[in-house]
């Protein structure tokens, strides 16, 4: 007896600086994925790992898939560097084990709130993100990854991979073609004087070649700007979600920016990304608490999930009504606690002055679409040179119409050419005109509803 | 009759990432220690400060109930994330346990006694400055707020039952990947303490 009172008198006391490593047990075993931006947003919302009559099932796109029957997981282990980073092709790992088989290496880094991957602390990532939860849930506790573990991912086909985001969009080859396209087009001007329907052809060829990168491209940037516009799916935050709008003159500036807050999740969209917290529901977000100046979500335990800036969303920032019946409603409580200071910046700020800057620097290539601009400008050039090569095939054509066949074949393919260039031309240029008027930087102006300090 | 080690007599060499807590000093001297090596700089150095002198404090006055319960507190360590700030990972306490028995196996099951087990606790054979000694794991299931937990007690016994009292060094953790690197951290401290 003495030594079983030795061994509790080990846990109460030794347990003290470590406590705060704690493992999660409010959190439900429900993994959603926390940031997502661009087509990664629709990634996002379609995704969530659980554990459900002890078997892990992945909803995924709309398809639901069990990865793991009861009882097949006979071992949890996380494999993460020291320090978290912020490129989600790194992110750490959380690797379930059937005996010597993967069953699903979920990449964990896409389920963790920003604020708490940056924190650097990976025990607290995985308290917050719920992987501790689900171990829990198969009646395993989350291990150090070791040799064996290694391996086993090493081995790990792409089925078995869990993502929350996008890996990338398009596809390598698009460049190369758009640079085939490119060789080919310019390959057509000397042949245009070689005799009508051979440059003809040549142009047709280019520009189909062309065509198919530039389709895909425009197909991928029109989609990610449809995604900003949806904004969250209210469906998303369970009974009782509320979807806020900032506040005037925020919602002008920023007419897709919103704020879902339901039970099941948490939700802010602004400029074509989406940071998502597990709601009351799940056993993420706990409180709501906040000093008239900021605000910010917290769990059960008090952990600083995210901050947000009530200024933007409620007219009178001292009186968040808007945000706290929403929350309320959520099962979220709120609180005029003193806030302890999070050290988390809020986003959107309402700060006067502030330029939100050019978004698409803030998201992977992947996840805009491939929208970078060496791209977009590519894309552009090629097309246009198509035109020229029409255009150019037109004219040329048209001073000796003697009624010859090939030349009449000559003037319409070129004709044809030149319509086709001029549709994809718009086309392209439509939606990145678009996207450039998406991306300007905003600059917030002061308000009377900002804070006086 | 039951003669545990001599504080004074122990010391622990060649220590990585430890930071010694001197139990023979009052909790103001071990305060003016810690800030002398971590100057309070900031809230959270000067409140973990705060915190593990809390924690000597606690640990000497089981040594005064010593005779009642039959432990000793002899020394311990703070095992830090980073060797350059107050960064604690762990504590680890060099403890004196009356016990008659000199089996190890019998000095864990009594430790685990009631409590439910994850896996079985491996017993492996390690050598020390202090001699032969038994490095193992306890791994507990513990219910905390209505959820379910695996705790880690990371442990190493040096059994002395011709005097009637085994001496342990443990540490504990509430969270499995931690504790490897608090494992592999134990043994390294155990293996360099002289004095036992």
């Amino acid at each position: 007896m003495i030594l079983d009172r030795a061994a509790r008198a080990h846990q109460s006391e030794d347990a003290g600086p470590a406590s705060t490593y704690a493992a999660a047990v409010e959190r439900s075993p429900v993994l959603l994925p926390a940031t997502g931006a661009g087509l990664s947003i629709a990634r996002g919302r379609s995704t969530s790992l659980s554990v459900e009559d002890a078997a892990v099932v992945l909803r995924q796109d709309g398809r639901e898939q069990v990865l793991a029957r009861p009882g097949a997981v006979t071992r949890v282990a996380h494999d993460a560097p020291d320090r978290p980073g912020l490129d989600p092709d790194r992110s750490s790992r959380l690797l379930l084990r059937s005996g010597d088989r993967a069953v699903a290496v979920v990449h964990l880094d896409h389920f963790t709130a920003p604020a708490v991957l940056l924190s650097g602390d990976r025990s607290l990532q995985r308290s917050v993100s719920g992987a501790d939860a689900l171990a829990a849930a198969l009646d395993l506790a989350v291990e150090q990854a070791d040799r064996t573990d290694r391996e086993v991912l090493g081995q790990a086909g792409r089925e078995v991979q869990v993502r929350g985001r996008l890996r990338r969009t398009g596809s390598r080859w698009s460049y190369a073609v758009l640079l085939l396209g490119a060789v080919l087009t310019f390959l057509t001007l000397p042949l245009l004087g070689e005799g009508p329907v051979l440059g003809v052809l040549a142009a047709a060829t280019g520009l189909a070649v062309t065509a198919w990168p530039a389709l895909a491209w425009w197909r991928r940037r029109r989609r990610f700007l449809e995604l900003d516009e949806e904004g969250p799916d209210t469906d998303e935050g369970g009974p009782g979600a509320t979807l806020l709008s900032p506040a005037p003159p925020y919602d002008d500036l920023f007419p897709h920016t919103r704020l879902l807050v339901g039970p099941r999740a948490v939700v802010l969209h602004h400029r074509g990304r989406q940071t998502r917290l597990a709601g009351a529901d799940l056993g993420g977000v706990d409180r709501l608490v906040h000093d008239g100046s900021s605000a910010t979500f917290l769990d059960a335990r008090r952990r600083a999930l995210l901050a947000i800036d009530p200024a933007f969303w409620c007219p009178d920032p001292t009186r968040p009504e808007r945000l706290a019946d929403a929350c309320r409603r959520a099962g979220i409580g709120v609180g005029r606690d003193p806030v302890v200071s999070s050290g988390l910046v809020a986003e959107p700020t309402a700060d006067p002055g502030v330029i939100d800057d050019d978004p698409r620097f803030l998201m992977p290539p992947g996840e805009r679409g491939n929208g970078t601009a060496v791209l977009s400008t590519l894309v552009a050039f090629v097309v246009a040179l198509s035109v020229v090569v029409g255009l150019v095939g037109v004219l040329g054509t048209l001073p000796p119409v003697t009624g010859e066949p090939l030349a009449v074949v000559a003037l319409v393919g070129s004709g044809l050419v030149l319509v086709a260039a001029l549709v994809l031309l718009s086309l392209v240029l439509g939606v990145r005109r678009r996207t450039n008027r998406w991306a300007r930087p905003v600059t917030a102006p002061p308000t009377p509803s900002r804070r006086s300090s | 009759m039951t003669t545990p080690p001599t504080p004074g007599d122990i010391s622990a060499v060649g220590l990585e990432g430890w930071f010694p807590l001197d139990l023979t000093r009052t909790p103001e001297q071990v305060h003016a220690a810690i800030l002398a090596e971590y100057p309070a700089g900031d809230e959270v150095t000067a409140a973990t400060a705060e915190g593990l002198v809390g924690m000597v404090r606690s640990l000497q006055a089981q040594t005064g109930e010593g005779e009642a319960t039959g432990i000793v507190n002899l020394a311990a360590w703070v095992l830090l994330d980073d060797p350059a700030t107050l960064s604690p990972v762990a504590v680890a306490t060099l403890r004196g346990l009356v016990e008659e028995s000199g089996d190890p196996m019998q000095v864990v099951a009594g430790m685990t006694a009631g409590a439910e087990l994850y896996d079985e606790p491996p017993l492996v054979a390690l050598g020390t400055a202090s001699g032969p000694a038994t490095l193992t794991r306890i791994r507990t299931v513990e219910v905390v707020r209505g959820g379910r937990e695996v705790h880690e007690q990371s442990l190493v016994l040096w059994p002395r039952p011709q005097h009637g009292y085994v001496v342990t060094l443990s540490a504990y953790v509430q969270d499995l990947v931690l504790s490897d690197r608090v494992g592999a951290a134990m043994r390294q401290l155990a293996t360099g303490i002289t004095g036992l």
